[in-house]
């Protein structure tokens, strides 16, 4: 066997590598040992052309310590590698820093209109049982605010809603009830009085006031109607206590007082204990410990006959919330002024 | 109405209700749930409580203490006592004729009276008179007699009336001076109350002062009438009046409560000299009574079934509902209907007003019973949710867009004042005329209905600034109305969601100030934040599946130079640009305002579904050319000309660079076109023959040439 190739001498050669390997203290110098050792030139592979001259018998013992060699010199170097890598990335990150208590930059989110929660969240609460919404006109006539609604010129009734005139003799909508007309009307000449009837709607509704705290010329309403055969009162109150329930919090009690709308028979005012003194009475629900949340009632006969439906045989319910109110309670605004004022310092903490 | 308890306490046994704990008694709670709701309490030395009761417009019948005692009565099963009155009133007629020569006044009665020299108010009586002594007694009297009945009356001084009482109509306006000293005009068609020679009375509404009594009174006609409701109102409004008497007949009185109210006030006039020492008394001379047609007997029927059912109470027992039925004034005969029961009833003459079909019977046992004794029950779900409408689709996808740019959904008002119109109408003749305006606001700021969001928005942009937000972005969905240039058809029709006459749905946003909150970055320049904003435009246009470009545009409320349309494909769905200066002066804003809005119902029109694009994993080729555009060219056009070239394999094309030279008389625009394809790698040379074929398309059909 060539003396090149003894185990002695490959065990100096390994010796060597270590002292060289050692010796080194910059990391280009890693890639010229590679060089000096796994390389074309490199001493093991110059120790790997002397394999032929060894003895087929011995081939194996020789060629698997050298092997062993080369494994060992590739890790240590790749080792080495690592080592000088971890110190550089380590002085880096020493001396790099970032300041992230500075501001955020970039446009912050917006939010939708606290009017618009409380409407997106009556909708989802609506849809299982059927609930479709549904738009109408702001800009209405006579017929489908009031006389279609067996709410005749000059009934005292009137005066529940002040109302404005257009120049074009039409009237702005003092309720949603409104759409309630047109839909059933829709669903009489143009839909063959197909039942059930289940619609909800929502939007602007205009009273000529003057306007101060407590006291806008437009707010928002929310309305259900639902017309089918078998409907009944209780029917109508179960729903409103599952609402209400649901939009208030289950502890809440709800109760129902008399109430009279032209456009319902019965009609009834639902109410919620009031938040403030918890039912005990305070000057904001002037002593009676309830506050009203809205109106509703069964659908006034006259109504369903009107657009031809047999209220004899069909009956129906509607409900209407002032979700410009509710939104207010929910915010804790103070008045009904500040929802519209669409003060963007109040808004942007309602995100 | 006020209600004192210690009035109503004479005629019905009423639960507890102390000084100290009125507000939260049981008696305001009973109140409360019959329909009569408290909405103030006050306690007076004199009066003891008073309830201020909100009274419900169809029940006339309330605004008496008779008529709250029978609710309560329905409730607690007590009787309502029954005051003392003369057993009758007299048996010869009044000393003047009466003549009715209008149906609007079915019943009209007329109570002749001598008064002593003096008649004190009774003590029983004075204690719940307002301001006892001020009128003469007799007028104090049938104040007293109205608040326990209902029933509004007028004294007339005998010796100021002129022969005969007659109940007629005007045929034209004509003047009056009244009671309370002022000087009214009786529109045409009102039914007023004369003697031979003038008006004494308007029907229901007020008397004159030329036959008013007095304190030297010796004898008066007492009226006491039933008229109808509407025409009541209609002259009250217009003579912008509202008095106890009209309240009372607006709402409907008993028409066969006549009789016993002038009995009553026969026993507390002629019963004064028994109750105080050394007084006279007065005495009835004379009594007519007219009217057109009989008290109607109304009747209605329901079944015991029904009105369990409706309250889902089945076991509500048929002597509970006679009952309340009989205290409230009904008579009631039950007979048998299989295993139901029928319930044939004639409604009392004072419910005549408002009581017609079975719903009225349920709602009165439901009152009587207490709403908040049924049983709520919930109906059944639907499994099927509804489809949603198109401005909830069109807001649940823009919405989110637009909030995470950081604007802020507002609410404006619907209408704007007659100076705002002018502003507008100073930049656009002819622009007034398309407002709508409003007949009777109360409100100036309330004239007319908004044809733009451009004021408000401007407005309450230049507030946010003086409340301290530094980027200010708001954005609303609305309507906009506009008066149409010819008559449109209010009668019915097939309509579409988005469908309406006189207003249509649309998307406004707008921006001021700096775009990013935060205070140490610099601020836009005016061209960065237009890029902003045209990228909110596209991040709207984009939540809706779609790609837009832009168009010329004549705005007038923006600025002529600084405005484009926004276009999908060929169509203009709306427009952005900057406010008219002219607009931010009158709205005392001093910034620049970036306003757009967006046709609801066009975008809801090309609205896409989103879908996942193909996309391919083979390299882009890209080249920049740089073209000579005209300064007053849109650099967007000539983008179009490139999308519209129809280049083979071109995946996109964007504008990467704009600058000018000060010495040049062109701007330099460079475009990067981008080509791509999925089904093989492209080579070099194919897209350098296609960049020429475009430079060449260029140069010769649009003139535009290559630096």
């Amino acid at each position: 066997m060539s003396s090149d190739l003894s185990q002695v001498h490959i065990n100096e050669l390994s010796g060597r590598f270590d002292r060289q390997l050692s010796e080194i203290q910059r990391p280009e110098d890693v890639d010229l040992l590679r060089r000096d050792w796994l390389g074309k030139e490199g001493a093991i592979k110059e120790l790997f052309k002397k394999l032929r001259d060894v003895p087929v018998e011995e081939k194996p013992t020789v060629a698997a310590a050298l092997n062993q060699l080369k494994e060992r010199v590739e890790s240590e170097l790749e080792t080495k590698d690592e080592g000088f890598k971890s110190k550089t990335l380590l002085k880096q990150l020493e001396e790099q820093s970032l300041d992230l208590s500075l501001p955020e930059a970039g446009a912050p989110l917006g939010a939708v209109h606290p009017v618009t929660i409380v409407e997106e969240r009556i909708t989802t609460l609506l849809r299982p049982f059927g609930f479709q919404n549904v738009n109408g006109p702001e800009v209405e006539t006579d017929y489908y605010c009031f006389d279609s609604l067996n709410i005749p010129k000059h009934h005292p009734a009137r005066d529940m809603q002040d109302t404005f005139y257009t120049e074009t003799g039409h009237v702005l909508r003092t309720h949603t009830t409104s759409v309630q007309a047109r839909i059933l009307q829709q669903r009489s000449l143009f839909e063959n009085k197909k039942l059930p009837i289940k619609v909800s709607s929502l939007g602007r509704v205009y009273r000529n006031e003057t306007e101060d705290a407590s006291h806008t010329s437009m707010f928002h309403q929310y309305e259900l109607v639902w017309v089918d055969e078998g409907l009944t009162l209780s029917h109508l109150l179960g729903l409103i206590t599952h609402i209400l329930k649901d939009l208030y919090g289950k502890r809440r009690k709800v109760r129902f007082v008399p109430k009279f709308y032209p456009y319902t028979e019965p009609s009834i005012g639902p109410q919620i204990d009031c938040s403030v003194c918890k039912g005990e009475g305070c000057p904001s629900c002037g002593n009676a410990g309830w506050v009203t949340v809205g109106g509703a009632g069964m659908i006034h006969r006259n109504v369903l006959s009107e657009f031809g439906f047999d209220p004899d045989k069909v009956s129906g319910f509607a409900f209407g919330l002032g979700t410009s109110r509710l939104a207010g309670q929910m915010y804790n605004f103070p008045h009904l002024k500040s929802v519209y004022d669409n003060d963007l310092r109040v808004l942007k903490e309602i995100v | 109405m006020k209600l004192q308890v210690r009035l109503l306490e004479k005629f019905i046994e009423l639960p507890e209700c102390s000084v100290e704990t009125a507000a939260r008694s049981p008696l305001r709670h009973l109140l409360d749930d019959i329909g009569l709701e408290v909405k103030n309490t006050e306690v007076f030395p004199d009066k003891g409580i008073v309830f201020t009761i909100e009274t419900l417009a169809n029940r006339g019948d309330h605004l008496s203490v008779q008529g709250v005692a029978r609710e309560i009565s329905a409730r607690t099963l007590t009787h309502v006592k029954v005051p003392t009155m003369a057993a009758k009133l007299s048996e010869r007629k009044a000393g003047i004729p009466v003549r009715r020569v209008t149906d609007k006044c079915p019943r009209y009665a007329l109570l002749e009276m001598s008064l002593p020299h003096e008649m004190p108010l009774r003590n029983d009586v004075a204690a719940y008179v307002d301001e006892p002594g001020k009128h003469p007694a007799i007028v104090d009297l049938l104040n007293y007699v109205q608040k326990e009945s209902g029933q509004p009356m007028h004294a007339f001084d005998a010796e100021r009336l002129d022969g005969e009482v007659m109940i007629d109509l005007t045929t034209k306006p004509e003047q009056i001076e009244a009671l309370d000293g002022k000087t009214y005009t009786v529109p045409e068609a009102s039914v007023v109350i004369r003697d031979r020679k003038k008006i004494v009375a308007v029907a229901g509404v007020i008397g004159c002062a030329n036959s008013m009594v007095t304190s030297t009174t010796k004898k008066v006609f007492i009226e006491a009438a039933v008229f109808d409701p509407t025409s009541v109102r209609v002259t009250a409004r217009a003579m912008g009046l509202s008095t106890d008497a009209s309240h009372a007949f607006e709402r409907g009185v008993d028409p066969e409560g006549i009789p016993a109210a002038l009995k009553r006030l026969v026993f507390l006039a002629e019963g004064s000299a028994g109750t105080i020492h050394g007084a006279e008394s007065a005495h009835a001379l004379g009594y007519t009574y007219s009217e057109s047609v009989p008290a109607e007997k109304r009747k209605v029927s329901t079944t015991l079934n029904h009105i369990r059912k409706e309250l889902n109470m089945p076991r509500l027992e048929e002597v509970e509902i006679v009952t309340r039925l009989k205290h409230l004034g009904y008579s009631v005969d039950a007979v048998a209907l299989g295993k139901d029961k029928q319930f044939n009833l004639v409604v009392p003459s004072w419910r005549l007003w408002d009581v017609r079909n079975p719903e009225d019977v349920v709602e009165d046992v439901a009152r009587s019973v207490s709403l908040n004794r049924m049983r709520p029950e919930l109906p059944p779900l639907d499994y099927e949710a509804p489809p949603r409408n198109p401005m909830e689709i069109l807001s649940a996808r823009i919405c989110p867009a637009l909030v995470g740019n950081g604007f802020f959904e507002v609410i404006t008002n619907g209408f704007y004042s007659a100076a705002d119109v002018s502003v507008l109408e100073g930049l656009h003749r002819g622009t007034s005329a398309r407002h709508m305006a409003l007949k009777n606001s109360l409100d100036a700021s309330n004239s007319h209905m908004k044809i733009t969001d451009v004021l408000h928005f401007t407005k309450l942009l230049g507030l946010s600034r003086k409340r301290g937000v530094r980027a200010p972005k708001v954005f609303e969905f609305c309507r906009l109305f506009e008066k149409p240039s010819e008559p449109v058809s209010d009668e019915p029709r097939e309509r579409d969601p988005l469908d309406y006459n006189y207003e249509r749905d649309v998307l406004c946003f707008a921006s001021a100030g700096r775009w990013s909150d935060v205070e140490w970055r610099k601020g836009e320049s005016l061209e960065e934040h237009a890029r902003l904003f045209k990228g909110v435009v596209a991040a709207i246009i984009k939540s809706i599946g779609g790609a837009f470009s832009v168009g010329k545009s004549e705005e007038r409320f923006l600025h002529p130079g600084m405005q484009a349309s926004i276009k999908i494909g060929r169509n203009v769905v709306g427009f952005f640009g900057v406010v008219h200066p002219t607009i931010r002066e009158a709205c005392d804003m001093k910034e620049e305002v970036f306003y757009g809005e967006l046709d609801a119902k066009l975008l809801f029109k090309f609205m896409n579904k989103v879908e996942a694009p193909a996309v391919s994993d083979l390299p882009p080729i890209s080249r920049d050319v740089t073209l000579k555009i005209d300064p007053k060219e849109q650099a967007g056009r000539v983008l179009r000309i490139v999308h519209e070239s129809n280049l083979e394999s071109l995946a996109e094309a964007s504008v990467i660079d704009d600058f000018r030279k000060q010495e040049e008389a062109f701007r330099r625009v460079t475009y990067r076109v981008t080509f791509q394809r999925s089904d093989r790698t492209l080579k070099h040379e194919e897209v350098d023959a296609s960049v020429t074929m475009l430079l060449d398309t260029l140069k010769t059909k649009h003139g535009i040439e290559m630096i």
